[in-house]
């Protein structure tokens, strides 16, 4: 039987190299040219268009699960820890003390922030897959109910109010917050928030709740990226303020010093307009913390470099009671930095207006301020404080485990060990590469700094190796990439190897390539990642807007009956069921400073999570794709919508 | 295990012709010495050569670099020798000499060429430049600059840290020595410190693993800096330069971590005696010395015999084919210039770039336009010491920078700005220049051409 099976497997791929074969050497081209209705600017493969199926990418098949610690909560007497186990769909309680798992409870959904109430009875955990809200009983570890929220929730914080108890959900994927009232469980509102809200912290008056988010607002090029923190009244589920942090972005924790009144968000300072004609110098991007001042009313951005070394990567903060110090995470670096807050409070004080402002410019200034560099494993991303403040847990992500530090003397004490670390496992292994710094100059970004969870930071890049100023680059999701090559925007990487391979060393980690067998995990990661997930009606139907929208897609005529040309129709180029025939076209937006007018056909698939668009990121939004940069048709036939039929065709590129 | 530089404690009377005769005159040695410190079992490296010094270990702690010379009248090259024993490799031959070896992470041995006569490096013509040879590979030329650059060492980020003449405002001012880096190729070329800090003569810096780099100082009237060491800090306050060891009064030729978090420093005792010294993490003064004083021999130098981290490796980002190279300056008025003060509302609309085409003949290239945002880009031929000159709209010079930058083909180089502190890091800002044309600056007469490099 098995012996049958290789060799219809083996005639098969005879036949397909047979057919390759014969179809490329008489009339392969002619039949491209007959199908995409044009010249091929490039050599096609005849598995770019046939033998093509989602079901048998990497990212579509199964892969190993781990134990690795996302959002954490302690107890409020300090015994306890929760740990939310996102890719095991579990929450784990800890023993501080003996340091060890005490027992674990199924939360479907992937289970990502956690917070609990002011009893310690109720824990609350945002279930970041199945876009809902989980309520576990302490004592039983059991799910005592459940709400949905927005998209992607991935953080949570409880706080009391006048009006009420009010929990506070920070919805990465829709970009909102979902504030709920606790009696009854139900959700006030829904209020925006910036790009990608990944972490929420309220006071303890319930007055103010600070929302972090992850990416920049749309931007392109030319104009100034900010990421925000959004200040919401919780009792009213209104947006106070938003704070803008110029140039920063990729935050993904924010602490309180409430006795300071200060909002603290660790940051990526990035430099994406300045061309990458090098690395020294925090030319590509540094790591600081933004101070949201509540009582002055404005926002300073401090440094937590250093001039010949980075910290890549910080991601969470907690702050201890007092305001004596914060600890921030760095999971590019596997390094706690501890910010001592008086003597960073001593040199605000004493700074005038231009140097609070010039203060993340300069490289040497954290030893003002830093006191202390903790060494952790693998990827620490999320970190919590006692309440005495004398113990301070870190979640290393990709090491499987919890580190405990005694707070005080800043040495550690132990580990919770949740898995063993996954190390046989090639994506897990791919992974680790893809999040640190390690081999970066100067150890300044990791993968992960550009593409978080390995999608877009909403982000265009002037690379030098084809000229100063020329050919700018869109940054492009890495989720859903598998089967979709040639790769980078003129197609000229024909492989994820070739791609992420010495020419990224040249150009960007400006070090040596990574190692053959390193390398080799690191695309096996990227290949193992889904396209980001849409939102799409229960049913799985679409919405009359989204029917109408499909067949505007498919449309071979216009509304007029008039005959839409081959090479002009979203569907020629933009197959199923990648949505790419992965061929590269010119579709008139070659800028003055691009050196060609072809550029590679990007797949679809959550295209919607992708913005900005274009090779160059010069489009915002799926609509400007054709309300600015489609005026002569090249980019397919769509001078005849109307405002109605436009919506209809983006609310039907959103369910892909 | 120690790698040791002895020197006779009764010197020949042989005159010295160039800076290593004085550090290693005639009959110097390198030996590896093993514990018990009190009597240790010594082994000589260099056995057969006239002389040698200046020990440097490889990554893996398995070979020993160093240089030395076979007669009296020989140049110094750099050798090989196996910690384990066996007979020294000559590993260069270059006219005129070789020294201070460092070692790149890719196996090449880095040096200076040729080795200056006495003087400090800027009284040699022509003047030592830094070299870099794979095994068995021929030297490939790092350094373009004007001034003699010696002492390489290799930092673990890769990049080559080295010292050079510190460039001065004006030519009547005296030219002390500061640090510089470089990458494995000679690209980006970079002040690291003491730039601006009174003439000196520094030599030998090392990095240490508190992060601070070390290095030996002397008056500008030496030929040899050994009178204190320093260090400088590359945190805040930044480059501040201070005594290593605050309680140390004695002269010192070499100081250097000893791979257990404190220092070998080899200095000069009351009898004259040079020894070597372990100084623990948090000493500032040196103890007893690690051996006891030898009769017949000096120690100067003193390396631990172990494997140590080997840096970051780099993918050059050179392109051999191009005979040029782009420069990029973010804002051309962003200055910590010490003149800048006095030129208030003084701004630079254009800025002559210069070019060293042979020793003490600059000459300009050409002037190129400075953007409103300060920004400003031209292509500038390679491996050629440049200079600038930041002009107002009256064509008069506000600031200068002497010939002492150059590119590599095919490279990219930029700045933040006109003597821009190397602690700031730029703003996100799209410099106006990038729009605009590049000016193409060469050489050989003729005018210089605007154009956008495709």
């Amino acid at each position: 039987m098995k012996t049958r099976v290789v060799l219809i497997r083996g005639g098969i791929l005879v036949l397909m190299a047979t057919v390759a074969f014969l179809g490329h050497r008489f009339g392969g081209e002619a039949h491209v040219r007959r199908r995409i209705g044009q010249q091929p600017l490039a050599k096609a493969s005849c598995f770019y268009c046939h033998f093509v199926s989602t079901d048998r990418l990497p990212w579509a098949k199964p892969r190993p699960h781990h134990d690795s610690p996302a959002g954490l909560a302690i107890s409020h007497d300090g015994k306890r820890l929760y740990i939310a186990l996102d890719d095991r769909d579990e929450v784990a309680e800890a023993d501080i003390g003996t340091r060890k798992v005490l027992r674990r409870a199924k939360v479907p959904g992937g289970p990502y922030g956690l917070a609990l109430d002011t009893s310690g009875k109720r824990l609350f955990v945002t279930c970041r897959q199945a876009d809902r809200l989980a309520l576990l009983d302490t004592g039983t570890l059991k799910e005592t109910g459940s709400l949905p929220v927005g998209m992607g929730p991935a953080a949570v914080a409880f706080c009391r109010t006048a009006a009420g108890d009010r929990l506070i959900v920070a919805n990465s994927m829709s970009d909102d917050v979902s504030v709920i009232s606790l009696a009854p469980l139900k959700e006030l509102g829904r209020p925006a928030a910036g790009r990608e809200p990944f972490a929420v912290a309220a006071t303890s008056d319930g007055a103010r709740a600070f929302v972090a988010n992850r990416l920049v607002g749309l931007s392109s090029i030319k104009t100034m990226p900010a990421s925000e923190v959004t200040v919401i009244d919780p009792a009213t589920a209104r947006v106070i303020r938003r704070d803008a942090l110029e140039s920063a972005h990729l935050s993904e924790g924010v602490g309180l010093d409430e006795s300071r009144s200060w909002a603290l968000t660790p940051l990526v300072k990035v430099r994406n307009m300045v061309p990458i004609t090098q690395v020294a110098g925090g030319w590509v991007m540094s790591s600081g913390l933004a101070i949201s001042d509540l009582k002055r009313g404005d926002v300073v951005q401090i440094p937590l470099d250093e001039a010949n070394d980075y910290f890549a990567d910080p991601s969470a903060v907690a702050v201890d009671a007092a305001g004596h110090r914060a600890f921030v995470a760095s999971g590019g670096a596997d390094v706690v930095t501890v910010v001592d807050l008086d003597r960073l409070s001593a040199w605000l004080q004493k700074a005038n207006a231009a140097e609070r402002k010039e203060a993340i410019y300069d490289l040497s200034l954290s030893a003002e301020f830093v006191v202390a560099r903790i060494p952790t494993r693998r990827n620490p991303r999320s970190l919590v404080l006692s309440p005495d403040g004398a113990t301070l847990l870190v979640a290393e992500r990709l090491e499987d485990s919890i580190l405990v530090v005694d707070a005080n003397k800043l040495v550690p004490l132990g580990r919770i060990v949740l898995g063993d670390g996954g190390m046989d496992d090639p994506i897990r292994r791919g992974e680790r590469m893809f999040t640190t710094a390690a081999y970066t100059f100067q150890h300044q970004f990791s993968c992960r700094s550009c593409h978080p969870d390995g999608h877009v930071d909403g982000l265009s890049y002037d690379f030098d190796g084809d000229g100063i100023g020329d050919n700018l680059l869109d940054n492009r999701s890495l989720q859903g990439v598998a089967g979709t090559g040639p790769f980078k925007w003129n197609g000229k990487n024909a492989t994820l190897e070739i791609q992420c391979g010495p020419r990224f060393a040249k150009v960007l980690m400006r070090t040596d390539p990574f190692p053959p067998k390193q390398l080799r995990d690191l695309t096996t990661f990227i290949r193992s990642l889904p396209p980001p997930r849409v939102a799409r009606n229960k049913d799985g139907k679409l919405t009359p807007s989204q029917e109408r929208g499909r067949a505007i897609f498919y449309a071979t005529k216009t509304p007029d009956g008039k005959e839409i040309p081959l090479s002009r129709r979203c569907v020629t180029c933009h197959a199923p069921p990648l949505y790419s025939v992965r061929l590269p076209f010119n579709i008139g937006t070659k800028g003055q400073h691009d050196s060609t007018e072809a550029f590679d056909t990007p797949h679809l698939l959550g295209v919607a999570d992708t913005a900005p668009y274009l090779h160059d990121g010069r489009a915002q939004s799926l609509e400007e794709l054709w309300t600015i940069y489609n005026t002569n048709d090249l980019h397919g036939v769509s001078s005849y919508m109307n405002k109605i039929q436009l919506n209809d065709l983006v609310e039907f590129l959103k369910t892909l | 295990m120690l790698v040791l530089t002895q020197t006779p404690r009764r010197a020949g009377s042989g005159a010295a012709r160039d800076r290593l005769d004085l550090s290693y005159p005639a009959g110097s040695r390198v030996v590896i010495a093993a514990a018990p410190w009190s009597a240790p079992t010594v082994h000589v490296l260099s056995e057969g050569l006239h002389s040698a010094g200046g020990p440097v270990l490889s990554y893996d702690g398995e070979r020993v670099y160093f240089v030395g010379k076979i007669g009296v009248e020989s140049d110094w090259q750099v050798y090989e020798a196996r910690v384990g024993g066996g007979h020294q490799r000559m590993v260069t031959s270059m006219p005129g000499g070789a020294a201070a070896p460092a070692l790149l992470p890719d196996g090449s041995v880095a040096f200076a060429s040729p080795v200056p006569r006495l003087g400090h490096p800027g009284a040699t013509v022509p003047q030592p430049q830094l070299y870099a040879q794979l095994p068995g590979g021929q030297p490939r030329r790092l350094t373009f600059g004007t001034s003699g650059v010696a002492d390489p060492t290799v930092l673990p980020d890769g990049r080559i840290l080295f010292v050079s003449a510190t460039p001065s405002g004006s030519a009547a001012s005296p030219r002390g020595l500061s640090l510089f880096t470089i990458n494995n190729d000679g690209t980006e070329i970079t002040g690291f410190a003491c730039q601006h800090d009174p003439p000196a003569v520094i030599g030998r810096p090392r990095l240490l693993p508190d992060g601070r780099v070390a290095f030996l100082a002397s008056g500008l009237e030496s030929a040899m800096a050994e009178d204190s060491a320093e260090c400088v800090r590359t945190a805040r306050p930044f480059l501040s330069r201070t005594n290593l060891l605050p309680g140390l009064k004695a002269r010192v030729r070499s100081v250097g971590p000893d791979g257990e978090g404190g220092l070998l420093v080899c200095a000069e005792n009351l009898q004259s005696a040079w020894t070597v010294y372990r100084v623990g993490r948090n000493e500032e003064a040196l103890g007893a010395p690690l051996m006891p004083e030898d009769a017949s021999w000096n120690c100067v130098e003193a390396v631990a015999a172990r494997a140590s981290q080997r840096p970051m490796g780099r993918i050059s980002s050179m392109d051999s084919t191009k005979k040029t190279g782009q420069i990029l300056c973010l804002n051309a008025n962003d200055t910590t210039y010490k003149g800048a003060e006095t030129q208030a509302g003084a701004v630079a609309t254009r800025v002559r770039v210069l070019a060293e085409l042979s020793p003490g003949r600059c000459r300009s290239l050409g002037e190129v336009p400075v953007q409103e945002d300060g920004s400003f880009m031209a292509e500038v031929p390679a491996d050629t010491p440049l200079g600038f000159e930041a002009l107002n709209q009256e064509g008069e010079i506000l600031r200068r920078v002497e010939p002492v930058v150059w590119v590599r083909p095919g490279e990219n180089r930029s700045c933040t700005g006109c003597h821009a502190a190397h602690n700031r890091a730029p703003h996100n800002h799209r410099p106006l220049a990038v729009y605009a044309d590049v000016p193409c600056l060469r050489t050989e007469p003729g005018p210089s051409q605007a154009q956008k490099t495709p």
